[in-house]
């Protein structure tokens, strides 16, 4: 009984001062991990945006470190002379139907990649990725030949299925290792106790599935937003997308401070976009991160 | 019987990707290798022939953009996974701050390849803020010139400052998947912190960071974008370099040849990738 | 089992195969073109209501120009504003298509001998336009080094010179003994683009192999390289690998001019056109100068086409010729500062000079002179440590 009791003025135990410096070890850490995020993220789309104010009357040259006036010429001209609201309104249109219809279309290749042996599997596994090892201007040269043969261009849902297209080899990949890493003891002791298919999917797949589900559509739907050589050349005059008036001023014709414009245009939404998925999602992820089931 | 069956029933499975997949890109890789040997020529003139091939694989400059091509390929995959993966141990635990970071760490995700080498060049230039600091600062006299390098690290960086979300994501995935009480039944045993970094959370995670090293090496091996704004003069990377001799050279049929090297390369690659892979993995059960 | 899913496999790859390989005939316009008065032309555009027309800049002007074209005919104009390269594709892509999406494009650059090697377009088409001969008579027969044979209209004309910074240069060489003393005493300050990869570093390229290798006028007229003229052409080489480290090499026009707006080089060859835009966006200094040297430049200029299988080729015609007219030439001018195709207007505030102009603009050589030498210039200068 005596040897527990501790006198007040005993120094604090050892592991509990590991614990503290442990802490304010890992606080730093994030701070200052944080700081270089904020830095390595932050600056190069600040610098987007102060090009994107530059007076045309007083260009931004070397060696001024800052644009000598900012005006917002810029953003009106990009306003007044392209279709950038309509081009917003379409991709945006497009993007998350092509994210649904990646994930439908490669749900079902995922489960047979990631959990069945089947003869020819790795070339499977190659065949998968295609349409992204290829050069996106020639796939674009013959797909739209095979598109129009179908009569699929200048229409929504062929730039749909072509935007689908792009996104489903992410998607097949990411899924196929969450399959892969769900235990067989799980699926079988749900076997034993009598499951059908039907809730094998909706209780053990799909949830165990959730983070790679989550990172399969970020890259479908930025993917979708991305694509530019097949849009163009069936999506045009019909239908104007973002990356279109993006690359007007930022392929041969390179206008930084109108691309500027555009690129921030582009971001917003998508930034927005992230935090609002990530507020919805983060309870999912730490319970999927504590490896709870 | 059984078994024929369940075979059977995976294939019917497989068609809506795979089957799609090939429906469509199929024609692209049948043209493009028959165009390397001289048929279904989009100038008209078509003629069995081994010349495309002999040609592009005697001139130096295709041997040079397929090194380069592949230098950038291989170092960014190997990069990202390197910055990558301590960054996402160390999410794994969750936390306070940790959602607001992990949404600025994803941003670069949602910007283009092409303005993400713009937003870095931009930094980089001559007049660019890293150039502006150094020279208030007095570390140097005159501006470096770090643009365009030969050997390519301006490229490295980019796709790494890009992509880094991209294999972030997905390795984080992967780690979701490993119990905590593997983890902490390794520790009760004993095992030091490197001990657990290579014998558990590495090769449990291997499937990830696999696909991601896979699709980044795609990406990276087949750029276009990012090398036209900060590449080198010298050599092109192989994508530049087929557009080029496709437009510029108006030589359909070489640029095709180029085409398939880009394939065929990348499967390869792929394939030792997955191989590296499968002895990381060791045997696991 | 494994057999039935490969021949599946391999006929839906067929099928692919099949769709995007396939050709089809052209559609006939109802009026013959070619023999029709321009009256009965405008009236076939009328009846045909609307065009599509393909650009890679200026979609200020071309607005503002399609809507002076809907007011004046009735006609729709659907103005797209692309980019070059994924334009092209476009248009190669759709060349064997019965109906294409495109009626009228812009053509310019390396994409004059591509396209007019593919058969893209209809023509010829300088016998139908009412004052064709009020534009540019040369870039109606050769454009880039390319014989175009009256099938693209002249829209405008654009001439690369030396660009730079006034402040850093004070006495702007015109020789090109001038230009290599200045080289070596101000290294890496001057630059061009790697020829592969855009006009200016071609001209550029083109100039010193006019005062090294004995002059141009001997090329004029080949269809195609003849070996002892490009013979002692390692002269050129030698210069260009001599200098090497005083020289500093871009990557396109553009990244030409962001590199003296940078204050990283103080001199480069550029287009005129390229610059006014710049400058407009205010993406350059305007203290910047250009002039064209003694030692010469060379120019050309952007055409219009009408597309083979375009589905308005009235409407395209009339549209050419609009923007062909006096006034839009001279809209263009004041708006984007393109100096206009249109030989008979007047014009003031030009990046360059008509003197200089006249005196020292040269022609290019030759396509086939051209191609060669970017490629002769990556194996012997870019390739070469």
């Amino acid at each position: 009984m005596t040897e527990v009791k501790q006198l007040k003025s005993d120094p604090t135990p050892l592991h509990l001062i590991i614990e503290k410096r442990k802490k304010r070890f890992y606080i730093l850490l994030t701070l200052f991990f944080g700081l270089v995020q904020l830095l390595w993220v932050g600056v190069p789309i600040v610098m987007a945006v102060m090009w994107s104010l530059v007076d045309p009357a007083n260009p931004w040259s070397f060696p001024d470190m800052f644009p000598p006036s900012i005006s917002p010429h810029q953003w009106q001209y990009v306003f007044k002379y392209t279709n950038i609201a309509r081009a917003l309104k379409t991709s945006y249109a497009i993007a998350p139907i092509a994210v649904v219809l990646s994930f439908i279309l490669s749900l079902p290749t995922a489960y047979v990649m990631g959990r069945k042996n089947i003869p020819g599997k790795k070339i499977f596994m190659l065949v998968v990725l295609l349409p992204i090892i290829m050069p996106g201007m020639v796939v674009a040269l013959f797909l739209s030949r095979v598109f129009t043969s179908f009569g699929l261009s200048q229409s929504f849902f062929g730039l749909v299925l072509a935007h689908t297209l792009m996104g489903i080899p992410y998607m097949i990949r990411v899924l196929t290792t969450s399959f892969q890493a769900i235990p067989q003891d799980v699926i079988d002791a749900a076997e034993n106790l009598g499951a059908t298919t039907f809730v094998k999917i909706k209780d053990i797949f799909l949830p165990m599935i959730r983070p790679g589900l989550l990172a399969g559509m970020i890259f479908a739907f930025t993917a979708s937003i991305e694509e530019f050589n097949l849009t163009f050349i069936i999506g045009t005059p019909t239908f104007e997308t973002i990356p279109t008036i993006l690359f007007s001023f930022m392929g041969y014709n390179f206008i930084r401070t109108n691309a500027s414009v555009v690129a921030l245009i582009m971001m917003t939404p998508n930034i927005i976009m992230l935090f609002i998925v990530e507020r919805f999602l983060k309870s999912d992820y730490l319970a999927a991160s504590l490896g709870k089931m | 019987m059984k078994k024929n069956k369940g075979l059977l029933g995976s294939y019917l499975l497989l068609i809506p990707g795979v089957g799609f997949i090939l429906l469509f890109i199929g024609s692209s890789i049948f043209i493009t290798v028959a165009q390397s040997f001289g048929l279904f020529s989009i100038t008209g003139h078509s003629s069995l022939t081994l010349e495309n091939w002999k040609t592009i694989l005697s001139m130096q400059e295709s041997i040079d953009s397929l090194l380069f091509s592949l230098k950038m390929g291989v170092l960014s995959s190997i990069g990202t996974i390197v910055v990558a993966f301590p960054i996402a141990l160390y999410f794994r635990k969750g936390g306070v701050g940790k959602g607001m970071l992990g949404s600025i760490i994803k941003i670069p995700l949602f910007i283009p390849a092409l303005v993400a080498a713009f937003l870095i060049v931009n930094l980089l230039s001559f007049h660019g803020l890293i150039n502006s600091l150094l020279l208030a600062l007095r570390i140097i006299k005159e501006p470096l010139r770090m643009l365009n390098d030969r050997f390519g690290w301006g490229i490295v960086l980019i796709q790494i400052w890009k992509n880094l979300p991209f294999v972030l994501l997905i390795v984080m995935a992967s780690i979701a998947s490993i119990r905590d009480d593997t983890i902490d039944a390794a520790k009760n045993l004993g095992a030091g912190y490197w001990s657990i970094l290579l014998r558990i959370y590495i090769p449990l995670a291997m499937p990830g960071i696999l696909v991601s090293m896979i699709l980044m090496f795609i990406k990276a091996f087949g750029d276009f974008p990012i090398f036209s704004v900060a590449g080198p003069v010298y050599p092109t990377s192989l994508s530049v370099r087929m557009h080029l001799m496709a437009t510029l050279h108006q030589e359909w049929d070489k640029a095709a040849v180029i085409g398939v090297i880009i394939f065929v390369t990348t499967f390869i690659v792929i394939w030792l990738y997955s191989r590296l892979g499968e002895l990381v993995e060791g045997d696991e059960s | 089992m494994r057999k039935v899913f490969t021949v599946i496999l391999l006929a839906v790859i067929a099928l692919s195969v099949v769709s995007a390989a396939g050709k089809v005939e052209a559609p006939v316009p109802t009026i013959d073109l070619q023999t029709s008065s321009w009256s009965a032309i405008v009236e076939e555009a009328k009846n045909e209501g609307e065009l599509t027309f393909l650009a890679w800049y200026f979609p200020d002007y071309f607005r503002e120009a399609a809507a002076d074209f809907e007011k004046e005919y009735g006609i729709k104009v659907n103005v797209i504003i692309g980019e070059q390269t994924a334009n092209f594709n476009k248009l190669i892509s759709e060349k064997d298509r019965a109906v294409g999406t495109v009626d009228v494009s812009i053509v310019g650059g390396q994409w004059v001998k591509t396209t007019m090697d593919l058969d893209l377009f209809y023509g010829p088409i300088k016998n139908i336009l009412p004052d064709a001969d009020k534009l540019a008579p040369s870039l109606w027969e050769v454009q880039e080094g390319v014989l175009v044979r009256g099938f693209l209209a002249p829209f405008h004309r654009n001439q690369t010179g030396i660009l730079y910074d006034p402040q850093r240069v004070t006495n702007p060489p015109q020789t090109f003994k001038e230009l290599e003393r200045w080289i070596d005493a101000n290294p890496r300050m001057f630059g061009f683009n790697d020829p592969s990869r855009g006009g200016s570093g071609q001209a550029f390229v083109h100039t010193v192999i006019d005062n090294v290798a004995g002059g141009l006028d001997r090329y004029v007229g080949d269809t195609e390289v003849i070996p002892e003229k490009v013979a002692n052409w390692d002269l050129v080489w030698k210069w260009f690998n001599d200098r090497k480290d005083k020289l500093t090499f871009t990557v396109s026009n553009n990244d030409s001019i962001i590199k003296i707006n940078d204050g990283q080089m103080s001199m480069t060859y550029a287009w005129d056109d390229n610059v006014q835009e710049m400058m407009n966006h205010g993406n350059i200094f305007t203290r910047a100068k250009m002039y064209i040297p003694e030692m010469g430049a060379a120019g050309g200029g952007d055409t219009l086409g009408v597309l083979k299988n375009a589905k308005n080729k009235a409407a395209g015609l009339v549209f050419i010729h609009h923007l062909g007219s006096k006034a839009q030439q001279e809209k263009k001018f004041n708006m984007v500062g393109a100096y206009p195709a249109r030989t008979d207007v007047p014009l003031s505030g030009t990046l360059l000079t008509e003197a200089d102009r006249t005196n020292n603009a040269i022609a290019w050589f030759p396509a086939p002179y051209k191609d060669f030498m970017i490629s002769e210039f990556v194996k012997h200068v870019l390739m070469t440590k």
